[in-house]
């Protein structure tokens, strides 16, 4: 279904579509194509990319927002922070809960190493669980990791590092194998052959998939054996600062409780795995991207202070065809292969303005050259798009092309009730990979002693351009290195005096280079969640850090009786099932969306939990069990349904109290001042004489 | 120490992969639970994934470890039908548990692959590949150029 607002748009486009399936768009020449992508394509725009001013990389050139980041001030107050003693003690301490994370803090473990893996967010809460891609593996007989190597050099555009290539092209084929043994279930054919697709950028069929979602086949694996060999997972706890020893060794991270939002804890780690994840929700001029909620490019911002260099950070790969409608969608990339297959652009007037398959740079400014002229779409969010016009394929192929061809897609926006083989996609370019991050050599090691890191906060293994494919077994082979390596190192490394100099030190170059009334690094939470007021940079300054308090715990938020006593009366003087009303009134809610309530600012979702505790503690239910059976449902709604023409609610609120949704001041109320009369009332039933004596029932149970 | 809330719960058995066998009475002694489904069919409808979860919880009772891992396989362990089952039971374990041991024991095993992995340790490639690690741009460009595309 398209909303009203877009019908206008979508209707002129239906017209023009006989006339562009006959047109020839003719593809531009070079000299216009310099020309467009000069004046549009986010790498050429004025003020998009600034230099850094100091730290490792001083001098390199990276998008605005990251500079800002890496340039930012510590969290942490070194003159108040007490280091004599600390809370954690071990060995590995590996941050993050993404593949690379997880295989990391296993292949410590199984390298004989005390591990403790620490995340911001819940465990399953990264981008591995979103990806949609396969892992490439060059495992046939017509195959080889040589031919892998060139591939993987040739799509990066001759900027990887060899070294980094060679490993990752070397170990894929024993990845999947170890996969395997751990129990994922890849495609195979009948008698055990691993099956294999084509795959972006790829000259042999090499991408292993898991039915469309390996990489939550793969996480639900690596979680399930972390549980069992029993390593400690500690969640909602995001690192905000690393520690050091005197001899300028990393020796070990400052994480602060998500939820209290005070309270730190400080662990002493031998060495220390970053697998933090990429920076797509640092939002980069403004662009949509597919990365998770938590992509903030924490670890690259902690590595930075510390002083491990960086390498490739201006290289960002943007996609031209990114969703922009329905909402929930927005920045997922949409693949070449719906291109391929002869979809073509229209603007809002329904007319083709480039060739559908020039490059992506090239049909990335002219999708931003249509919006920036005011012949893009606009959606009832507000944003711009260019319709992709996948109903074309159906008439050019004939009809269930679709369906048989991208399943994936279609069955995604089945869920929003849109048939792309009916209806356009809106697209719009988003921001797809960066492609830069911290430096590592083939163990995973950064610059500085102790340091390791692993999958997306890395730089250098895909160039300038990454083929997607190569992400997840990225991730995977780093993970592995470097959490191999980082237990062997920790069996040798001897910590000194643990310190927070590096913070002072960075303080004041920052003084010198005339940044220090920058923002605050890591941000942790996107601008757009916390809007400017709830991570506040003097956290830890302005409050004593007192560590391990036991703090009060922000209450949550409960509606004012006072306020809303005449409408509650009204509802529980009403012979309806008053809980649905009595939920609504209530300002939070323990639905799954308050479970993410780690920010003030998210409402407590107001739809019912389906529980079904006051379909079960209802009365009249009770006494007439048929009435189940005009619903499946067992929500509060379901309730009033079931009781449609009951004769009277027997008003005993017994499914208010039963209600986790209802605050508790509303239940109070009901049971201090309406209870009285209730229980006065249902006394007075008893006596009635229509009403079957108690008693008598009892003595017969009985005998 | 903070572990994952599903061990503090006792929802989540500890158990080493390689030392089971894939069979009922191996799953039922992880997960003794199993027997205590009142089939209320409660994880069903609280599924967001739309997998019929009552379904594969009788299948794993037959002991019918296949079926599970198909039907189950688009878990995204939320976690949901193990907070709403009235049994006590940990649905999304049980399957995630059937699956493991479906890939590990009872899917065949690809041979070709594991002859690969033996072939490129004993550094039939090595050559090749430092070769192509020292070579120039303008040469490994003219290679990415040439090499052959398999239709």
């Amino acid at each position: 279904m398209v909303p009203m607002e877009l019908k206008e748009s979508l209707a002129r486009m239906e017209f023009t579509r006989e006339k562009r399936l006959k047109e020839d768009y003719p593809q531009i020449s070079e000299d216009e194509k310099s020309v467009l992508i000069k004046q549009n394509h986010p790498d050429f725009v004025d003020g998009g990319v600034c230099e850094l001013l100091t730290g490792p990389n001083k001098g390199d050139c990276a998008p605005k927002e990251l500079v800002e980041l890496l340039q930012g001030n510590s969290l942490v107050d070194p003159d108040v922070v007490d280091l004599e003693s600390v809370d954690y003690d071990v060995d590995v301490l590996v941050v993050g809960s993404g593949g690379a994370g997880a295989t990391a803090a296993l292949s410590a473990h199984e390298n004989g190493a005390k591990v403790m893996l620490v995340t911001k967010f819940g465990f399953f809460d990264s981008d591995t669980v979103k990806f949609q891609g396969g892992i490439q593996a060059a495992c046939k007989p017509n195959d080889s990791p040589v031919i892998h190597y060139l591939d993987t050099i040739g799509g990066g555009f001759f900027d990887n590092i060899p070294d980094l290539v060679e490993v990752m092209v070397r170990d894929a084929p024993s990845v999947i194998q170890w996969l395997e043994s751990l129990g994922c279930i890849f495609d195979k054919e009948a008698d055990g052959t691993l099956r294999t697709e084509f795959g972006e950028g790829t000259s042999r069929k090499r991408v292993h998939n898991a039915r469309g979602c390996l990489g939550m086949e793969i996480v639900r694996n690596l979680y399930d054996e972390l549980c069992n060999r029993g390593i400690p997972v500690l969640e909602y706890l995001p690192v905000i600062e690393l520690i050091t020893d005197d001899i300028a060794q990393v020796a070990g991270a400052i994480l602060i409780n998500l939820e209290s939002k005070k309270e730190a804890i400080r662990i002493r780690a031998k060495t220390l795995v970053l697998a933090t994840g990429g920076d797509g929700q640092l939002h980069y001029q403004e662009f949509p991207c597919a990365d998770h909620y938590g992509a903030m490019a924490d670890g690259l911002a902690l590595a930075y202070r510390v002083g491990a260099k960086s390498l490739l950070l201006d290289a960002i790969q943007y996609i031209p065809t990114g969703i922009i409608f329905p909402e929930q969608m927005v920045g997922q990339p949409i693949d070449e292969k719906v291109r391929r297959l002869g979809a073509k652009f229209a603007n809002n007037r329904g007319e083709q303005f480039i060739y559908h398959l020039e490059t992506d740079d090239v049909l990335t400014s002219a999708i931003i050259r249509e919006c920036k002229n005011g012949f893009g779409v606009k959606t009832p969010k507000g944003l711009n798009g260019i319709w992709l016009d996948t109903p074309m394929i159906e008439v050019l192929h004939g009809p269930g092309t679709i369906q048989r061809e991208l399943p994936s897609i279609y069955n995604e926006f089945k869920t929003f009730n849109i048939d792309i083989s009916k209806e356009p996609i809106l697209v719009y370019s988003s921001h797809y990979f960066s492609n830069g991050g911290i430096k590592i050599d083939s163990q995973g090691a950064t610059s500085i002693p102790n340091l390791y890191a692993a999958g997306k906060v890395c730089g250098g293994v895909h160039g300038r351009h990454l083929l997607r494919d190569n992400l997840l077994l990225d991730g995977i082979v780093f993970g592995r290195r470097a959490g191999k390596a980082a237990a062997e190192r920790a069996k040798e490394v001897k910590l000194g005096k643990l310190t927070l100099e590096h913070v002072r030190k960075w303080r004041i170059e920052l003084k010198r280079s005339g940044l220090e009334k920058r923002s605050i690094s890591p941000k942790l939470i996107p601008d757009y969640a916390t809007h400017g007021k709830v991570i506040r940079a003097d956290w830890l300054r302005r409050e004593r850090f007192e560590i391990r308090k036991e703090e009060e715990r922000p209450r949550l938020k409960e509606v004012d009786i006072k306020e809303i006593e005449p409408i509650l009366n009204e509802i529980l003087d009403t012979s309806a099932p008053p809980v649905a009303r009595a939920r609504l009134l209530s300002k939070r809610g323990l639905s799954v969306d308050n479970k993410l309530d780690i920010m003030e600012n998210v409402i407590g979702a107001k739809t019912c939990l389906g529980c079904g505790n006051c379909n079960d503690v209802c009365p009249i239910v009770a006494r007439e069990p048929h009435r189940r059976e005009r619903t499946q449902e067992r929500t509060s709604m379901a309730l009033e349904t079931i009781l449609l023409d009951a004769e009277e609610c027997d008003r005993c609120y017994a499914c208010i109290i039963a209600c986790p949704q209802v605050d508790t001041s509303i239940k109070y109320y009901v049971v201090n001042r309406r209870m009285i009369e209730v229980i006065s009332w249902l006394d007075s039933r008893i006596g009635d004489k229509d009403e079957p004596d108690l008693d008598l029932f009892i003595e017969e149970a009985l005998s | 120490m903070m572990l994952k809330r599903e061990i503090v719960l006792k929802k989540k058995a500890v158990y080493e992969l390689s030392q089971l066998t894939p069979s009922l009475k191996q799953v039922l002694t992880v997960y003794p639970e199993l027997l205590k489904c009142q089939v209320c069919n409660k994880c069903t409808m609280s599924c967001p994934q739309d997998i019929n979860v009552m379904e594969y919880i009788s299948h794993t009772l037959h002991g019918e470890i296949a079926e599970v891992a198909d039907k189950s396989f688009n878990c995204m362990m939320c976690g949901l039908c193990a907070e709403r089952c009235s049994g006590g039971l940990a649905p999304y374990h049980i399957a995630l548990l059937c699956r493991r041991l479906y890939g590990r024991y009872l899917l065949p095993p690809s041979h070709d692959l594991s002859d690969f992995v033996a072939e490129i340790e004993g550094g039939r490639f090595d050559k090749e590949l430092s070769e192509l690690k020292k070579m120039e741009v303008k040469e490994l460009r003219r290679r990415y150029n040439e090499r052959d595309i398999v239709p």
